[in-house]
């Protein structure tokens, strides 16, 4: 079959694709489907099963509207108040030695705040705004925006989101890392940082790297550190499926068969952890390739989910299991969170995760933390697990930053862009409607990025049916 | 009429749904996770999110690639996810099975599709059985066209390397 040209080979591929995916049994009925319809309304209804009662429900929103109203809160129309210092006094925090399941939030209300956000549409030259040939990615990284197209390689940097300049050598700084890994996953099988995966083979690993860009972790390591710094010593190979960088190093867990056979003797891929305090120089972590899942555990190399960087060290998901480390290198078990979680994300010194069932046909790249209207956010910190009240129409793509934790819905909900400082006080804003009704079906969610003052979304516009794919990149501004 | 009943949230359009679309959502998933129940598993999931999301489907015509993209990233989700922990077992018999040119040419053919990476996969299955357009194929796996063409490409070089190699035992990823 060596022999076969392309179109003779394919022509055998759609014959054996069709004798083997044709003969596929579909045994799914209407009736299944109804039921788990129902089971799933049922579900929300009482609280997400975990033995909420209507009454339970209402007492809480009772208590909590009472303890709102009584506070003033509910009469407050502070303008994007200043960054306050993270209260959470009005929620509850798990204790982290007993490997607590989250529960109902003790605020089931947020505060609302009034929220005037200014849209203007910035000017994207050729490069970015092509979405045949290019894939821009934007975050806000240390103390500018970025905005990088990983086709062609082109990254401009801004600290106002208006006006754009290319790079320079001196600007590299651990967050690109951030960037960059988000953006690998538009190439393919490729991936990661945070709530994507990096999933690119080293050529030594094998086939998987055929026509593919050599990002490796190697590569990775090299945006983290400055240009001229040396990468020699940088010890491993193959893919990263978790990176997370925060105030005590770096931590990161790569996939290598070749890796696992040479350090373990087995073939069993069950991933490498590695910790750097610098980017320089790497510690293993102990390779363990089960957990119980109870308190005192270790964090199962290749268990992770999703790495970052906390104030006092690093929290991992591994499933729903919640992990942190003030070394990079051992590990506890803080609790679990839904089941659903999808991935983590750094703020207030902690780590957001999303709760609830995914949401449905999110790209992977995206930084997607949408509360699906449970009414609340998890926020993972070394102490355990604090329950962020959030608005119920909340939703979107949530990006964090200087300003705080944004939320930007350019397809449910008529389009709103929801912030909040400090986790508690809410704002929302409506959208112009024109940064969103391009968008195919509306499921492509935007990139957020928050700066110090201003907020970037980055949209992809798909018209769907002769596949011209634009960008456009929207500067929000608050009011006065 | 399925996508406005779809944008009001009728559990009615399910029949529809599935009748319609539940085999091209499965085929994918199954190529992607290479499990049936799995697979079926996934287009129910696939199916119940798009019935809570209907609203945000705009264009009419795009409610097939919008629910193969569901279906599409739930399964590569559910490989991720799948995949923490894999082990690499010598399938005893595989050696037969596993022929070049002298033997079985559409079991070979199979084995190495399933052997590609997911996404790879992916867009094989797109491709060569749904028979979608590259630019239908980039819009579900959100990718550029020109990324699907290169991984088609490269996913053909990979079959023909893979069909031309000498009889070897194969290496069944087994998800513990």
């Amino acid at each position: 079959m060596r022999d076969l040209d392309d179109t003779a080979l394919e022509r055998r591929l759609r014959e054996v694709l069709e004798d083997h995916l044709g003969a596929l049994p579909l045994d799914l009925t209407v009736d299944a489907l109804d039921r788990r319809w129902g089971a799933k309304r049922a579900h929300r209804r009482f609280g997400r099963g975990r033995g909420m009662t209507m009454l339970a429900v209402a007492a809480l929103l009772l208590v909590g509207g009472a303890l709102a109203v009584g506070s003033g809160l509910l009469q407050r129309t502070t303008v994007v108040p200043s960054l306050p210092v993270p209260s959470f006094a009005q929620v509850a925090i798990a204790s982290p030695t007993h490997a607590p399941h989250p529960s109902a939030s003790q605020s089931p209300s947020p505060s609302p705040v009034s929220l005037r956000l200014a849209w203007t549409r910035v000017a994207l030259d050729a490069t970015f705004a092509d979405g045949r040939n290019h894939s821009p990615r934007v975050a806000w990284i240390g103390d500018r925006f970025v905005l990088a197209d990983m086709a062609s390689g082109a990254v401009r940097t801004s600290t106002d989101g208006t006006s754009w300049q290319p790079l320079q050598p001196t600007d590299a700084a651990p967050g690109y890392v951030h960037l960059l890994g988000g953006a690998l996953t538009m190439e393919g099988s490729i991936a990661s940082w945070q709530d994507t995966y990096v999933g690119l083979w080293h050529p030594q690993d094998g086939p998987d790297t055929a026509n593919m860009p050599p990002v490796t972790a190697r590569d990775i390591v090299t945006i983290v550190h400055p240009p001229a710094a040396p990468i020699s010593t940088t010890p491993f190979r193959g893919r990263v499926e978790s990176i997370g960088i925060g105030p005590k190093g770096i931590v990161a867990e790569v996939h290598s068969v070749l890796d696992l056979q040479a350090i373990t003797g087995t073939a069993q891929d069950g991933g490498v952890g590695w910790y750097s305090p610098d980017g320089e120089h790497w510690t293993q972590m102990t390779p363990r390739h089960t957990s119980s899942d109870l308190p005192g555990s270790r964090l199962p190399t290749g268990g992770f989910g999703d790495v970052v960087g906390v104030s006092d060290g690093f929290i991992a998901n591994a499933g729903d299991a919640i992990w942190y480390s003030a070394d990079g290198l051992t590990w506890r078990l803080l609790g679990h969170d839904s089941p659903g979680l999808l991935g983590l994300l750094p703020w207030m010194g902690g780590a957001l995760a999303r709760e609830g069932p995914a949401p449905y046909g999110q790209p992977l790249y995206t930084r997607a933390l949408v509360d699906n209207g449970s009414g609340h956010v998890d926020l993972w910190t070394s102490a355990g697990l604090t329950k962020l009240p959030v608005p119920a129409d909340l939703g979107g793509t949530v990006g964090t930053g200087p300003l705080g934790f944004v939320a930007v819905d350019v397809a449910y909900n008529d389009g709103k862009a929801f912030v909040s400082r400090n986790g508690s006080d809410y704002g929302s804003s409506p959208i112009p409607a024109e940064m969103g009704h391009l968008n195919m079906g509306g499921f492509y969610p935007a990139t957020v990025a928050v700066g110090d003052r201003t907020i970037l979304v980055l949209e992809r516009h798909d018209n769907g049916s002769d596949g011209i794919i634009t960008w456009s990149l929207w500067l929000g501004a608050f009011e006065p | 009429m399925t996508v406005q009943a779809l944008r009001r949230g009728r559990p009615e359009v399910l029949a529809d749904l599935l009748d319609r679309f539940g085999r091209d959502m499965q085929a994918v998933a199954y190529l992607i996770v290479r499990d049936r129940a799995a697979a079926e598993d996934i287009v129910a999931d696939s199916l119940l999110a798009a019935l809570d999301h209907g609203r945000s489907l705009r264009d009419d015509d795009a409610l097939r690639p919008w629910l193969l993209r569901i279906a599409t990233n739930r399964a590569l989700r559910y490989r991720r996810r799948a995949a923490r922990i894999v082990e690499l077992q010598v399938v005893e018999g595989a050696v037969a099975e596993h022929r070049g040119p002298t033997g079985d040419d559409s079991l070979a053919l199979w084995e190495a599709v399933r052997d590609l990476p997911p996404r790879m996969r992916a867009a094989i299955g797109l491709r060569y059985y749904l028979d979608l357009p590259v630019e239908t194929v980039a819009l579900v796996l959100d990718v550029s066209p020109n990324t699907v063409k290169t991984q088609l490409k490269s996913a053909l070089a990979h079959l023909r390397t893979a069909l031309a190699d000498e009889p070897m035992p194969v290496a069944e990823v087994r998800h513990a």
